[in-house]
């Protein structure tokens, strides 16, 4: 567990923080300028803090009332930066060795080979950072982090430079990461789509403090409101496998039968499936001969109003998010507890492959 | 022509000795400039550039005057060290170190202020302690940048001429070194002969410098 209290003043950003991360997959959400860097150049041990401490488990990093502050290569605590930051004068086995060989030889939690696999960059060992992909780096930046044996991940949005499967590919590692090893991390977003569906806890920050913190549903209407109006996408991302190809590509999402545009897998395949719940048709009473081929039956777990745009989670065996204009929820009546049917079109439906 | 050699040695000799000597203090400084802020740094680096702008001469008696056997520094120097710096050839070795020194900071200034420091936290949150930080990623990624500085260096410790006359005196076999000897043979009747090949060799060593200096930078930017 990593907790701190930290006061820091750069400029026209004043940092007033207080937060304990569990040992989960936490996302630091908020738009430029709101101190997500600093915080985790803070704790990294990169910036010092006027004032606080820091704590990881059981051992104080920095505290300014006894002076003690650990320099940065002694924190445990690893950072993929945004630029990926690789050695440029080093081959990708060289970046992967840099920190790796520093540990004395029994503490070394990893063995390269094991993370080599699990990171998928076994072809690159030889490779200078300069002919690697934006993704590419990125894969090796995190394997270099891991290799260095650190006690608590943190991750400065590694995902703002690639495009969007590859973005899908580096979170689905992540995770797998997380479980595998069993390390706590912090990854800095400020976009929706990396959060829900991938994040345990979300921490809310803005203009240098942490406003809110919860489950990314509980936060959403207030990350929605950060971005500009009508830019607030929220996805709805499920696992699935495919099922048969008989009519287009069926999958089993957590429970919910869907049908997708032909080709999106193969049976047995598992997939995640992305859903914009903007795309997401609601009806009161079940629609008859419709072109949709997704015709869901629900009822409403929840309704979160929001200034230009309102979610009614629907639980489907999944719950699903749609989005209505608040005026919307109010014609209709929505209320909790009501049965509704969600017509959603196959080609609404984005899926990526599941590595 | 081979009674030139032993002229052509020495000034090898002591540019070699001048650049060696001033390695350490001017990567230090250079990287103290690029990378640390503090109270008076711009007084230092006027400091340091003064031999850059001061006749050489100035600097050369300025040296003499600080480090001659008749001051306390000089006398400590001889007594205790055995080190005769004036009229000496440890005196050439120091002038044309002085002079050449600002070159050499400038150029390891530049080189390691190219060197990411995003790149020097990245290593250090890599289990890096600062030395190794600096040995293994900075000093590798301005290596080039550092060695264009020394040979410039070298360049200017060979073509010193007013420090060392002032500081070390002309003495034939001990501190004459190309400049000194091209301007003794100017003074003597038929001593013409002796100057041709000299120009041509400073010339050819001077601009071969220049040449490699150049390559290093072209390579730090295709890097």
């Amino acid at each position: 567990m990593l907790r701190a209290r930290l006061s820091y003043r750069q400029g026209d950003l004043h940092l007033d923080v207080q937060l304990t991360l569990p040992r989960g997959f936490t996302a630091l959400f908020g738009s430029s300028g709101a101190g997500k860097t600093t915080l985790l150049n803070l704790l990294a041990g990169l910036r010092l803090p006027d004032q606080g401490e820091i704590y990881l488990g059981d051992e104080t990093l920095f505290s300014d009332s006894t002076g003690k502050h650990l320099p940065p290569h002694r924190r445990g605590i690893g950072y993929v930066f945004q630029e990926a930051r690789l050695f440029p004068h080093l081959t990708v086995l060289g970046n992967l060795h840099f920190g790796w060989k520093r540990l004395p030889a029994g503490q070394r939690p990893f063995a390269p080979e094991q993370i080599i696999d699990l990171t998928g960059i076994g072809n690159l060992l030889d490779r200078r950072p300069i002919s690697l992909s934006g993704g590419e780096k990125q894969r090796v930046a995190i394997a270099r982090a891991l290799l260095a044996g650190p006690r608590f991940l943190l991750l400065d949005e590694p995902l703002s430079a690639l495009d969007v499967p590859a973005r899908i590919g580096f979170l689905n590692l992540l995770t797998t990461i997380h479980r595998t090893l069993n390390l706590p991390m912090l990854y800095v977003s400020h976009d929706i789509h990396s959060v829900m569906g991938w994040a345990e806890q979300v921490l809310l920050m803005e203009k240098g403090k942490i406003v809110a913190t919860g489950s990314p549903r509980e936060i959403l209407p207030r990350m929605m409101r950060a971005h500009p109006p009508g830019e607030a996408v929220v996805p709805n991302l499920l696992r699935a496998t495919v099922v048969s190809l008989e009519n287009g590509t069926e999958v089993d999402a957590q429970g919910l039968g869907l049908i997708l545009p032909g080709g999106s897998g193969l049976p047995g395949e598992k997939i995640l499936v992305e859903i914009d719940a903007s795309n997401i048709i609601l009806a009161t009473e079940k629609p008859l001969n419709l072109s949709a081929r997704n015709l869901i039956a629900g009822k409403i777990a929840q309704i979160q109003d929001g200034e230009d745009q309102s979610l009614v989670w629907v639980n489907a065996g999944p719950e699903l998010a749609v989005s209505l204009l608040p005026s919307t929820v109010r014609e209709m009546g929505l209320q909790v507890g009501q049965a509704v049917f969600l017509i959603i079109k196959a080609s609404a439906i984005r899926c990526y492959g599941n590595r | 022509m081979t009674d030139l050699l032993p002229i052509v040695a020495l000034s090898l000799k002591t540019a070699l000795a001048a650049t060696l000597l001033i390695l350490p203090p001017g990567v230090w400084l250079g990287w103290l400039l690029a990378r640390r802020n503090f109270p008076g740094k711009t007084l230092l680096e006027g400091l340091v550039n003064i031999p850059l702008v001061l006749p050489p001469v100035v600097t050369g008696y300025a040296l003499l005057f600080a480090l001659s056997p008749a001051s306390p520094a000089g006398r400590f120097l001889e007594n205790h060290l055995g080190l005769q710096i004036a009229f000496a050839w440890p005196g050439a070795v120091l002038a044309a170190a002085v002079v050449s020194f600002p070159l050499l900071v400038r150029a390891v200034r530049v080189a390691v202020s190219s060197v990411s420091p995003g790149l020097e936290e990245a290593a250090s949150v890599l289990n890096a302690p600062a030395w190794a930080v600096w040995l293994q990623i900075t000093l590798p990624l301005s290596a080039h940048g550092i060695l264009g500085g020394m040979l410039l260096a070298f360049a200017r410790a060979l073509g010193e001429f007013g420090a060392t006359i002032v500081l070390a005196s002309n003495i034939p076999a001990r501190t004459q070194t190309i400049p000194l000897a091209i301007f003794t043979f100017l003074n003597q009747p038929g001593g013409e002969a002796h100057i041709w090949p000299l120009v041509l060799f400073s010339l050819i060593l001077a601009y071969a410098s220049l040449l490699l200096n150049e390559v290093l930078i072209r390579r730090i930017h295709h890097a």
